[in-house]
């Protein structure tokens, strides 16, 4: 097959990964493969695109090719190849079968009675393809009395304990703003494929990965849950306030809704603290010498501070902190995040031109490897993409054949919903 | 090692590492077969030993339940590598290495004899890793960091919390956890290339750009349609997705997670089998899905009401069985005493020598045919100096020398 979704200069040159996944966590698994030069097809369906495309939930997104132009499928599927097969068909399902008798790898993040049901089990893809590695991620296990129970980020979020550390002081539980269990059921998924792949290097043997997104972040946690384990203490939600640093918090600068982190560890850091703020008496002040009363005397101190940070720019009461030896640093929103000197410097951010959607900056590789770097050889497909170049490249089937299943809607490249 | 199992029997980790980021990924290769010795500094090691929570409340460098969670699997030598002999001993280690890990400040392993080419120099097939705050160049470079750092720079933090509250610290040190995972996927890539292509790399990993690895969306959201996420409150949201049908909120005997998620077909279980409320489906108000947005305060008062007579148990399983996704709200002792986590036996107990017998998460992940297991404790601080020092033919009379001059 002609390499579009390959690079020979790169690990995983050569391994073929068939990701079934949809959303974020899965998907995410398989692109970190693609970017280390695995060829990943990604498999949907017209009558089923991953929902991750936004059609099932944002107006306007069945027409005009809105399927095309989500903020979410686009910077989680680069480097792949997208195929689709309607699966509910036996066709469809006898296609996958081949595929999966050709891929090393094999990631899917369906409940468990939908794999039984496609006969996909890892008994049954073992046997297609026995030194086969395959991932499964589902929310709670597939064993236990919750296996057949099913979660978004935020349900493993919640479940794993997070929610309930996270908050304002007295006030309710919080969620993280970003669904922070999927992500981590990603990069732990990808991390679990790369050790079997290179078990399976050494010995041929295959295996099958199990990810049960809460107990993938449950070990995120740390201190609250030795805590408990050790001291039976269970920890208070203490808003931006920190157990081991204060000051810690969150203070206004100039500007509406611009803010500033900071936090002192030490007693050096508490003087140079003071330094700073043009206060430095402060620092013999009986409220605040020891770390102790500085926690007691917190509220006088925060206001103290915000006196301060409020008459200056965030990034300059940063800078003037960290120039002072204190840890410090702006609020940023996402257009503060495309401007920032660090990213900047650093190349973070990549370029690329997408049909339907232009040229755009995306968040781009993160672990940097110094001679096989992470390419960007593609963005992510658009829906069936590679159905041609998958089903005759690879699956040797005839123009005949690949246009019956077109007139069938087995594959295609249009929104059936 | 005694044993050589897990997918990684046999790779040889040197870790230089402390704190969390570096010692979250050293643990996973270390439960995953890696042979991992840990080189601390003579007298009070890794920094995180002195790190709360301690068993008892009572400090000590054998007492820290965070770095028993985070050292699992690994040896433990002590070495000062500013003397002459102890860097002598750490190039022999960095030698018969397969890996090495370090989260020293930019340049100071450099600065210590030991940069990019004199490691190459001494083991071309070395990977080797560096996690560092901002990345090993850049003007943040040295700048300090804390957690809240890596949240207010990487673009977490403003849209956490309240509209009208300064945005909310997210009271955990996630952005180490994601770097140390994302030292795991560079250093995995370049082991396997290693072991194809028989030369190693350096592997750089920025924990400001982790945090932002897994805040995708919102860059590339602004860059699309200049829409700019501000914060929410308790309902969630991201995007376009919006209301209280994604949120946390109180019922009969403490909080919930509804999380209702999309299409049609939900919105009816929801309401006619869950809230059995079969009259809200031809409600104008609420027959739309942006009329479920618009109307959200009307929308959450009735299902507060619902919430407040069935407890969280009951919500959770009920709301499941319908295929709903929500959740429960656990403390840390609801995640301990959970039948499901104990039928799954994912909480594991290990006997340490001086804390005695310790509860502790169990692997992240489970692989079939070589799964991820403790094979030791945390270790004490140098308990192993005898036993590698005597890999590279260190005698006990050497040790008793070395100690007395202070690099072990």
């Amino acid at each position: 097959m002609e390499s579009i979704g390959r690079s020979q200069q790169l690990p995983f040159a050569g391994i073929r990964v068939l990701d079934m996944s949809q959303g974020w966590a899965g998907p995410l698994c398989g692109m970190l493969l693609a970017d280390m030069g695995a060829e990943v097809i990604t498999l949907e369906a017209v009558q089923r695109v991953d929902w991750w495309r936004g059609v099932y939930h944002r107006p306007g997104t069945r027409e005009d090719h809105g399927w095309e132009k989500s903020s979410h499928f686009v910077p989680v599927n680069r480097n792949k190849l997208d195929l689709t097969l309607d699966l509910t068909r036996p066709r469809g399902r006898g296609l996958v079968k081949e595929l999966i008798r050709l891929s090393d790898v094999l990631i899917e993040n369906f409940t468990i009675r939908v794999m039984k049901n496609f006969g996909l089990e890892y008994r049954d893809v073992s046997a297609l393809k026995p030194d086969l590695i395959m991932v499964s991620l589902p929310g709670f296990g597939m064993s236990g009395p919750w296996k057949d129970y099913a979660a978004y980020g935020q349900t493993t979020e919640s479940m794993a304990g997070l929610v309930a550390l996270c908050g304002y002081e007295g006030g309710s539980p919080t969620l993280q703003s970003i669904s922070y269990g999927d992500p981590v059921a990603g990069l732990n998924a990808a991390t679990a494929v790369m050790m079997a792949l290179f078990h399976r290097r050494r010995t041929g043997q295959g295996q099958h990965i199990e990810v049960a997104q809460v107990e993938a972040l449950i070990p995120h946690l740390g201190g609250p849950i030795m805590d408990w384990f050790l001291n039976r203490r269970i920890w208070p939600r203490i808003g931006n306030r920190s157990r081991w640093m204060v000051p810690h918090g969150c203070y206004p600068a100039a500007g509406h809704d611009q803010w500033v982190v900071l936090g002192v560890a030490s007693d050096a850091e508490w003087r140079a603290l003071c330094e700073a703020l043009g206060q430095p008496e402060l620092a013999e002040d009986p409220r605040f010498t020891i770390p102790s009363q500085r926690r007691r005397h917190h509220d006088a101190l925060d206001a103290i501070i915000a006196e301060w940070t409020c008459g200056l720019d965030k990034h300059e009461v940063a800078r003037r902190l960290q120039a002072a030896g204190v840890a410090a640093g702006a609020v940023q929103d996402a257009p503060d995040l495309l401007a920032d000197p660090q990213l900047a410097a650093r190349e973070f951010f990549f370029e690329i031109e997408r049909r339907y959607v232009g040229r755009h900056r995306y968040p781009g590789p993160t672990a940097r490897l110094s001679r096989t770097p992470a390419q960007v050889r593609q963005p992510a497909p658009l829906l069936g993409e590679h159905n041609e170049l998958v089903l005759r490249d690879l699956l040797g089937l005839s123009e005949s054949e690949i246009e019956e299943l077109k007139r069938d809607r087995i594959i295609g490249d249009e929104l059936l919903i | 090692m005694n044993e050589q199992t897990g997918p990684l029997a046999g790779v040889r980790v040197l870790d230089l590492t402390h704190h969390i980021a570096g010692p979250f990924c050293t643990k996973l290769l270390a439960d995953a077969g890696a042979d991992v010795v840990k080189v601390e500094r003579p007298g009070l090691g890794d920094g995180l030993r002195s790190h709360e929570p301690f068993a008892g409340d009572e400090p000590g460098v054998e007492r820290s339940g965070l770095f028993f969670h985070l050292n699992t699997s690994k040896r433990s030598v002590t070495l000062n590598f500013k003397t002459r002999e102890g860097l002598a001993m750490l190039e022999e280690l960095a030698r018969r290495s397969d890996v090495l890990v370090e989260n020293f400040r930019p340049g100071a392993l450099d600065r210590a004899g030991l940069g990019a080419d004199r490691l190459e120099a001494l083991n071309p097939r070395l990977v080797v890793a560096s996690i560092s705050n901002f990345g090993q160049d850049g003007p943040y470079r040295d700048y300090k960091a804390i957690d809240a750092v890596f949240y207010a720079l990487g673009g977490w933090m403003y849209s956490m919390g309240a509209p009208d509250k300064p945005p909310l610290y997210p009271s955990g040190s996630y952005a180490q956890y994601i770097a140390g995972l994302f030292a795991c996927l560079g250093i995995l890539p370049a082991l396997y290339w290693a072991d194809l292509a028989g030369e190693g790399q350096r592997v750089d990993v920025s924990i400001l750009e982790a945090v932002l690895s897994v805040l995708v969306y919102d860059t590339v959201e602004y860059s699309y349609s200049g829409i700019r996420r501000g914060r929410f409150g308790h309902r969630w949201s991201l995007g376009s997705v919006a209301g209280c049908t994604a949120s946390v909120q109180p019922c009969k005997d403490g909080y919930v997670g509804v999380y209702l998620g999309h299409g049609e077909e939900r919105w009816q279980l929801f309401v006619g089998a869950l809230l059995e409320r079969p009259d809200l489906l031809d409600d104008p108000r609420f027959a739309a899905p942006q009329g479920r947005v618009q109307n959200v305060d009307e929308l959450e008062a009735i299902l507060r009401e619902w919430l407040q007579e069935h407890t969280s148990e009951e919500i959770f399983h009920r709301a499941q069985e319908l295929r709903l996704l929500f959740s429960t709200i656990p403390t840390t002792r609801d995640l301990a005493e959970s039948p499901h986590w104990q039928a799954r036996g994912y909480f594991q107990e290990l006997e340490h020598p001086v804390l005695g017998r310790v509860t502790l998460p169990g692997p992240p992940f489970r692989l079939s045919a070589t799964p991820l297991e403790f094979r030791r404790p945390a270790p004490l601080l140098g308990q192993h100096n005898a036993e590698v020092y005597g890999e590279l033919g260190y005698a006990p009379e050497d040790l008793v020398r070395l100690r007395e001059l202070g690099v072990i």
